[in-house]
């Protein structure tokens, strides 16, 4: 779980490296449109300062990778869930919608789970609280989307496949009423998943079929919206579902 | 109901001359396989997506003239600049200038609703008086 959520740490770091033009003085995200609300941190948030923070990041992440399980480890989790903080507040808000609030739960909760001298009801609290806020992520989508009619038709898919921004690939069906049914299974799929989330508690095939499932679905999600960030910082989350069922379950 | 997502987009207005088409400013490019695990380019454009997605919330429920709103207008705008400066959308000239519109699209219901349009802009952003 921590080099999962290692390499996700890194991976943000480098393509916010990689878009540093965007974050320059002549950039979309220019430090004079946005420092109102960087308050004490805008020392750390200007267009040179915060690649100086980017850099760190990854040197964070190396360390989480190499040294999981130790006070090395808890130190470098609890600085990743600090710079990706610092990131969010860089873009007023996040960058890349629920991934960038998910990854720093994960960070916050193997911070927790790495904390040296403290007892292992601590460790065990860190992980379970991830596996819940892992479970919860799924079951608040599920119920957002079931209670849209939108979703159960196929609509709502069918008008995010449909959005330029998200530049789904052209062979990928997407109209209605031509593709209406493989947009209606994939809806009441995605839906049903999301809904029994919970259930990967209380039974290992469960969950075993859940994360399965779930990777699927991030790595469609990342195939077919570009949302790759998903992918590894769910992927990060997944296997605390795996140490829950074994406490609870 | 889910709300339908909303699309930014731009035209030239060329002094003189009739107005070009609207163009969407949030245009991803085509994605390689390795993509699936760092897409640079991908983050970049769906971060675009959400301000203007924060701009339509703001839009819709405190108004345009509401702070947010207009510290959002200031960003969305260099973000549309940053659009005009890199595509070829006709001639960048200092007389010629742009706006930019925010409209949600319901392909089912083959209708458009036009939420925000602007004034005529200069080229770095500023109204053209």
């Amino acid at each position: 779980m921590c080099r999962v959520a290692a390499l996700a740490a890194a991976v943000n770091a480098l393509e916010l490296l990689s878009m540093r033009c965007a974050l320059s003085d002549r950039g979309v995200w220019r430090a004079s449109l946005l420092s109102s609300h960087w308050g004490v941190w805008r020392l750390l948030l200007g267009a040179r300062a915060f690649i100086v923070v980017l850099v760190a990041q990854l040197a964070f992440a190396v360390t989480l990778a190499a040294a999981p399980g130790t006070a090395s480890g808890c130190l470098a989790a609890a600085a990743l869930a600090f710079t990706s903080w610092l990131s969010a507040l860089r873009f007023r808000g996040n960058v890349n919608g629920g991934s960038d609030a998910m990854l720093f739960t994960v960070l916050g909760g193997l911070t927790v789970a790495q904390l040296p001298n403290v007892s292992s009801v601590v460790h065990e609290a860190g992980v379970l609280y991830l596996a819940a806020q892992l479970t919860l992520s799924y079951v608040r989508a599920g119920i957002v989307k079931a209670k849209a009619r939108r979703w159960w038709t196929g609509h709502a898919l069918s008008a995010f496949l449909a959005l330029p921004a998200y530049g789904v690939p052209a062979w990928v069906p997407r109209r209605m009423p031509n593709h209406l049914a493989l947009l209606r299974i994939a809806s009441v799929g995605v839906i049903g998943f999301e809904c029994l989330a919970p259930l990967a508690w209380f039974d290992p095939i469960a969950c075993i079929v859940l994360m399965v499932v779930a990777l699927t679905f991030h790595t469609a999600t990342a195939a077919l919206f570009g949302l790759n960030r998903f992918l590894l910082a769910w992927s990060a989350a997944l296997p605390s579902l795996w140490y829950a069922v074994h406490r609870v379950g | 109901m889910a709300r339908l997502s909303p699309t930014l987009q731009l035209r030239r207005l060329p002094s003189g001359a009739e107005p070009g088409a609207w163009l969407g400013v949030v245009r991803p490019a085509p994605r390689r396989w390795w993509q699936l695990f760092f897409n640079p380019a991908g983050t970049q454009t769906l971060a675009a997506q959400t301000l203007v997605e924060r701009w339509y919330t703001e839009l819709i429920e405190q108004g345009e003239d509401a702070p947010a709103c207009r510290e959002s207008f200031a960003v969305i705008t260099a973000l549309a600049e940053g659009t005009l400066a890199g595509r070829a959308v006709g001639p960048l000239t200092a007389r010629g200038g742009w706006q930019l519109r925010l409209v949600v699209i319901d392909e089912e219901a083959h209708t458009m609703e036009v939420v925000f349009v602007s004034g005529r802009m200069a080229v770095h952003g500023w109204p053209v008086k």
